[in-house]
């Protein structure tokens, strides 16, 4: 499995030399040629590289399981999937949960929670609690990356799904992974934090349950969840880091752990996708080979 | 600023204090006001004080204006130019200014001074006004030599208006005014032509070109043209360089003026001509001095006192004319001898040349009485004596302070020793300068009787008369010849021809003359007057009877050309300051080219000396090359004596080395011969020993042979024996033996054949079997691929298959939830129907269901439940929101009816409940055949609705609610199972 980004030699250079992206389309486009697709082999890719932005979804859809790795029954599976969604949404609907005024995202929760079968009665809709304000955050951001509601539905769910499963043991690691990262790369941010008493109030669900949805830029966001759906949840962690160390000066000066918490959970939107880079180089820089990084 | 006007006027009044110290500050406070002028409202209170008083302090410090306030001083004086009360104020102020040469005069060419100061002088009428401002034009124009390009035909103008002025005479002045005017052009005319000749002569040749300038010309304009050489740029240049400002940017004022100067041939113009022209600095001489003494009768002694005084003559000037005590005049040219060698030729033949004759005859000096030359005929030989003196100290370049002095002396001795004679003339006068002891002799003199026709005619200035004449030498010839026809006669007739030829004489001349006579007039006058005679006065010609005003006038005109004069006179100072430099540069040349000259000697001398140390040298070395020639030689044969006794010793060698070889070659020879004896010997030996050994192996054959002998012998005997035994014994056994070996042959063969065919078929067999296991490895491979293509449709189909039972989960959570709904949905309606009939058994269930409506249980209850309840089974929207707002009400009670229904079925369906346990959602209809009318009714119910809501009857009505309430049990029996 490793061979195979390696059929073109010239594709680690590539890279070295400042080219990303320039092998990756062609390769990606070689591994989904295959019939039974590769899963294995698409995760690697996916960890290893960024993904271009238009196989983005068929690819997610496939890691996530939404369409089966043959690709001829890739027509008949979609449909499974719409008549569900279709199914689902109907019943919402004859049962008043929703109407055409509802929000989709709204929508896409009252299908999930229906779906696992924790749905309330109509009588007794609650104000949502925290779960369901990460769906909420979850599904707003991928409403954003993807047009078809049907498709958005389904990556949602899927992904939720898969998070939980998949890193929901290892989720209450991660806030000390943080501090242990931080603490080699910038013990003195570290210890300001620690003195402040801001370390245990960081927005680590923002960060680590929501997977930055809201927090980042829908187009930064992205390419963190091609490595969280290809396999990784410490790329969260780097994220984070990342985020820490380059408002370090402006951290440096809060001396509230409010005033951090705040500007933390706003952080302006103008150079994520430099964070968002030099947070995938610090991770591969710190889990060496990406195929073992969990 | 209010306040400095008058300090300022307050301090100009002071300025004329007399105190000396009072004087210095205040002029040191005025200074400082100037300095920090802007408005140039001191520099204008200046100039007014100055042009109302002509005061020389306040001259004084405007002469010592500085550059920025040379603007408005400039102005100023402009517009003082423009008022003609002030003309005169101004133009002496603007001639004191530009004589001082400040360093801001070139600006004075782009002010409007300068166009003010050239209309005056083309529209005044006024003598004194038009000399003194020609006068300062004459003096600005080598100052500013560039203003040329614009004002050229503006300067030539004036020349023409002032010339033609000067001969009409179109305001009736004085002829004394117009002998300055006179003047005045003359000097303008000299600087004209030095500066601009091309463009001048052009102009004059345009102007007077004209038949209405004809007389003009004649009359003041050729006369003036006779006292000038061609210029040489007539020759080289052309009008428009003369024009080009780059022409004078080289030279300073002096150089201009010297330019001038040497263009003309007048002495007095060009007082200070370099010595290469010597003849024609001195010919004027002749000219001017001629007339006066062909005027007297002795021609010899004429002569004498010409050449006398034109040598003094070099040396005038004005200021030494009117006792002026001032830095000595420029010497003169150092030529006198050859003027005066020429002088005496000229005695000789009495007219050197009709240029050289000059023409002014002096009217008074025409009748000057022959007696003072005569009587200064004894005094000749002094004056030749001072004349060699003066000529050395000429010679030496002297400064000729001393002779100055003596000429004042000898007019104050004049004016001192002539008190009462007739009145002077110029020659008198003249003589009076060369020799104390003509003065003395001037008082026998005879001429009173002589002056009478000049002097006394016309009443208003009569001794300037035939000045006049004589500055307008046409009509003075005219005048002359009338006048002295008579005197004349008895002269002799030659005299009359030299007088017929003679040229004009110089303007200044005639000026200079006139102001003499004018001094000695005053001398007389005032003596008279002492004397106590007012009317001799005016007999004598004094000035008296015009009045002071023209007295003032005339003096004004006389200091202005004064002024002038010491203009020049300073301009020739600094140039003689230039040339002193440079003849002081050329001697220390000299000196130094002397001492190189020396050093040159020195250096000679050296030089000779090394030649000759040089010849020694090379004689000695040639000596040694000899002696090294020589043994060189010597060497050489040395060299070739023991080179033949080498090549000596090298035949005896090689033929010693010859014989050596030869011996060596003999010695091998010998050498070879022993080996081969060697050999031969060792070789016999090895016979010898070989013999040895065959002889003894010989032996043992023979031995042996007897030996084999006796064996074959006994052999022979034994095999005889056996031979006749065998003989005996052989032939019955042979057939059976051959017929076995023939039937064993056979079996062989047969063997043999089997043996084939058994490999054959054991071949075909093995090949059959490879066949078969290729066979057997394709099918594997077939049943592996078919695995594979299994394996793949298992997880293709288990893909589409995990797709589809999601759906179905999905759908199955669907169903459930809307089974959840509906039961909900039932439960309200359960609920209500059991509210409306039993109220009183639920109500504590009702009431801890529906805490929040408390109030109205009984009442109320019935009817917005039932109508809730049918408007959700009709579907339709509107009933939702006309029952209750969400239905806030029924909120809380579901669970409490679930749990209701829950016991409910319990307790009635008990038993069913497990068999049904297993059944589907989906067959949970049709699952239930026994209760068909309960399903009829719910058919009804959910198909047709519209049905429902009538049963309001109350026993129909609990009927059917009981009856749904029995079948929703049972729904709810079911439903509520997964939730066990």
């Amino acid at each position: 499995m490793a061979d195979d980004p390696q059929r073109n030699f010239r594709s680690a250079y590539y890279e070295k030399v400042g080219f990303r992206g320039v092998e990756e389309k062609k390769s990606l486009e070689i591994l989904l040629k295959d019939n039974p697709l590769d899963l294995e082999k698409l995760s690697t890719f996916s960890q290893r590289f960024p993904l271009p932005s238009m196989y983005r979804i068929h690819v997610w859809k496939v890691l996530l399981g939404i369409l089966p790795p043959h690709s001829d029954s890739h027509s008949l599976v979609g449909g499974y999937r719409k008549e569900q969604y279709q199914d689902v949404v109907e019943a919402l609907e004859v049962m008043r949960y929703i109407n055409s005024s509802t929000p989709s995202t709204h929508i896409y929760l009252r299908m999930f929670q229906l779906e696992s079968q924790v749905l309330p009665r109509c009588s007794e809709t609650l104000p949502p609690n925290d779960e369901n304000e990460d769906f909420l955050a979850i599904s707003r951001a991928m409403e954003e990356i993807v047009d078809d509601s049907i498709d958005c539905y389904w990556l949602i769910k899927c992904f939720i799904n898969q998070f939980h499963i998949k890193f929901g043991d290892s989720l209450p690691h991660l806030p000390k992974s943080l501090e242990h990262y931080l603490s080699q790369e910038e013990p003195r941010l570290l210890n300001h934090l620690r003195s402040i008493g801001a370390l245990p109030q960081l927005p680590y669900s923002l960060w680590f349950k929501r997977c930055f949805a809201g927090c980042l830029p829908e187009s930064s966001l992205q390419r963190v969840w091609d490595k969280v759906i290809s396999g990784s949840c410490k790329i969260l962690v780097f994220v984070a880091l990342e985020i820490l160390l380059s408002y370090k000066i402006i951290l440096m000066g809060h001396t509230r752990p409010e005033g951090v918490v705040k500007f933390l959970c706003n952080i302006p939107q103008e150079n994520t996708d430099a964070i968002v880079t030099k947070a995938i180089d610090l991770w591969q820089k710190y889990c060496g080979n990406p195929n073992h990084a969990v | 600023m209010s306040r400095e006007p008058l300090s300022v006027s307050d301090l100009l009044l002071c300025l004329e204090s007399s105190e000396l110290q009072e004087l210095e500050r205040v002029r040191t406070a005025i200074n400082q006001q100037l300095n920090t002028d802007r408005g140039g409202a001191v520099l204008s209170s200046l100039v007014e004080r100055y042009l109302d008083s002509s005061s020389s302090q306040v001259l004084l410090l405007l002469s010592s204006i500085r550059e920025p306030h040379h603007k408005v001083l400039l102005e100023k004086l402009n517009e003082a130019l423009t008022r003609p009360g002030n003309r005169v104020a101004a133009i002496t102020l603007l001639g004191h200014l530009v004589r001082k040469q400040p360093p801001w005069v070139h600006h004075v060419s782009q002010a409007p001074v300068l166009p003010t100061l050239l209309r005056c002088l083309k529209t005044d009428g006024d003598v004194v006004v038009l000399v003194s401002a020609v006068l300062v034009l004459v003096a600005l124009l080598p100052m500013i030599p560039q203003a040329g390009k614009q004002h050229i035909y503006d300067f030539f103008d004036v020349f023409g208006r002032l010339a033609s002025w000067s001969y009409r005479n179109p305001g009736q002045v004085s002829a004394a005014y117009l002998v300055h005017l006179h003047a005045g052009v003359y000097s303008l005319f000299h600087r004209l032509y030095g500066m601009f000749p091309c463009n001048f002569v052009s102009y004059l040749r345009l102007h007077y070109g004209m038949k209405e300038n004809l007389d003009t010309f004649q009359e003041v304009v050729k006369p003036m043209l006779e006292h000038v050489r061609i210029h040489p740029e007539l020759v080289t240049g052309t009008q428009d360089y003369e024009l080009d400002p780059s022409r004078w940017r080289c030279c300073e004022v002096h150089d201009i003026i010297m330019e001038c100067c040497r263009l003309s041939l007048d002495p007095l113009e060009d007082a200070c001509c370099p010595a290469p022209l010597p003849h024609l600095d001195l010919s004027p001489a002749p000219q001017d001095w001629q007339p006066i003494s062909s005027s007297g009768s002795s021609v010899g002694k004429l002569t004498l006192s010409s050449s006398h005084i034109q040598a003094n003559d070099v040396t005038w000037s004005p200021s030494s004319q009117c006792g002026l005590a001032t830095p000595p005049p420029e010497p003169a040219s150092p030529g006198p001898a050859p003027s005066l060698s020429r002088c005496t030729s000229i005695s000789g033949v009495k007219c050197p040349s009709p240029d050289s004759v000059p023409v002014t005859t002096p009217s008074e000096g025409s009748h000057q009485p022959a007696g003072v030359l005569q009587v200064r005929s004894g005094v000749s030989v002094k004056e030749q004596l001072e004349d060699g003196r003066y000529l050395s100290s000429q010679v030496k370049q002297q400064p000729i302070r001393a002779q100055d002095e003596t000429s004042l002396s000898q007019v104050i001795s004049s004016d001192l020793s002539s008190p009462d004679i007739r009145p002077p003339s110029s020659s008198s006068q003249l003589l009076l300068r060369t020799s104390t002891a003509s003065c003395d002799d001037s008082s026998t003199d005879p001429a009173p009787s002589h002056i009478d026709p000049a002097p006394y005619l016309p009443g208003p200035a009569p001794p300037y008369e035939p000045l006049f004449e004589l500055a307008l030498p046409h009509a003075a010839m005219l005048f002359i010849r009338r006048k002295t026809q008579d005197a004349l006669e008895s002269a002799a007739g030659q005299q009359q021809q030299v007088e017929e030829e003679r040229s004009s004489m110089s303007p200044l001349k005639v000026l200079e003359q006139m102001i003499v006579h004018g001094s000695d007039a005053h001398e007389r006058l005032s003596r008279r007057s002492s004397a106590g005679s007012r009317l001799d006065r005016s007999h004598l010609g004094g000035p008296a009877p015009q009045g002071e005003e023209l007295q003032r006038s005339q003096l004004l005109l006389v200091h202005s050309q004064l002024q002038y004069e010491r203009f020049k006179r300073q301009q020739h100072a600094i140039r003689n300051r230039r040339l002193l430099r440079r003849v002081i540069n050329a001697t220390a040349l000299e000196e130094q080219t002397v001492a190189m000259k020396a050093q040159l000697g020195v250096q000679d001398q050296e030089i000779r000396s090394l030649r000759s140390s040089l010849s020694e040298e090379q004689r000695r070395l040639n000596q040694l090359q000899q002696d090294g020639r020589t043994q060189t030689d010597r060497l050489l044969e040395q060299n070739q004596q023991l080179l033949l006794q080498q090549q000596r010793h090298q035949q005896d060698n090689q033929q010693l080395q010859s014989d050596l070889e030869d011996c060596h070659g003999r010695l091998r020879e010998l050498e070879a011969e022993l080996q081969g004896a060697n050999r031969k010997a060792k070789h016999a030996e090895q016979q010898l020993t070989q013999l040895g050994l065959k002889l003894c192996s010989s032996e043992q054959q023979q031995q042996q042979v007897f030996l084999l002998d006796q064996q074959l012998v006994l052999l022979r005997e034994t095999n005889r024996a056996l031979s006749q035994q065998l003989d005996e014994a052989a032939a019955p056994s042979w057939t059976e033996e051959a017929m076995l070996r023939r039937s064993a042959g056979n079996d062989f063969q047969r063997l043999k054949d089997c043996d084939v065919l058994q490999k054959q078929k054991l071949e075909a067999a093995s090949h059959r079997i490879a066949e078969l296991e290729s066979q057997l490895a394709r099918k594997d491979k077939l049943i592996l691929e078919l695995k594979k293509l299994l394996e793949e449709t298992k997880s293709h189909s288990r893909a589409e298959l995990s797709a589809s039972e999601s759906r179905c989960v999905a759908l199955r959570r669907v169903s459930q939830t809307l089974q959840t709904e509906m039961l909900h949905l039932y439960s309200q309606v359960h609920l209500d129907t059991h509210t409306g009939s039993d109220t009183c058994t639920h109500s504590p269930a009702l009431d801890a269901g529906s805490r929040n409506s408390p109030s109205t249980q009984d009442g109320y209850k019935p009817r917005p439940s039932s109508s809730s309840a049918v408007g959700i089974i009709n579907g339709a929207v509107e009933a939702l929101s006309s029952s209750s707002p969400l239905s806030a009400s029924p909120i809380d009670s579901p669970l409490a009816v679930g749990s209701f229904l829950e016991q409910q079925a319990r307790r009635l369906f008990g038993p069913n409940s497990q068999s049904q346990e297993e059944e589907e959602e989906e067959e949970v209809p049709a699952g239930s055949p026994p209760l068909g009318q309960e399903v009829e009714e719910a058919t009804l119910l959910t198909g047709s609705p519209q049905l429902e809501p009538p049963p309001a009857p109350a026993a129909d009505l609990e009927l059917s609610i009981r009856q749904r309430r029995d079948e929703l049990s049972i729904m709810d029996y079911n439903e509520s199972l997964p939730e066990f």
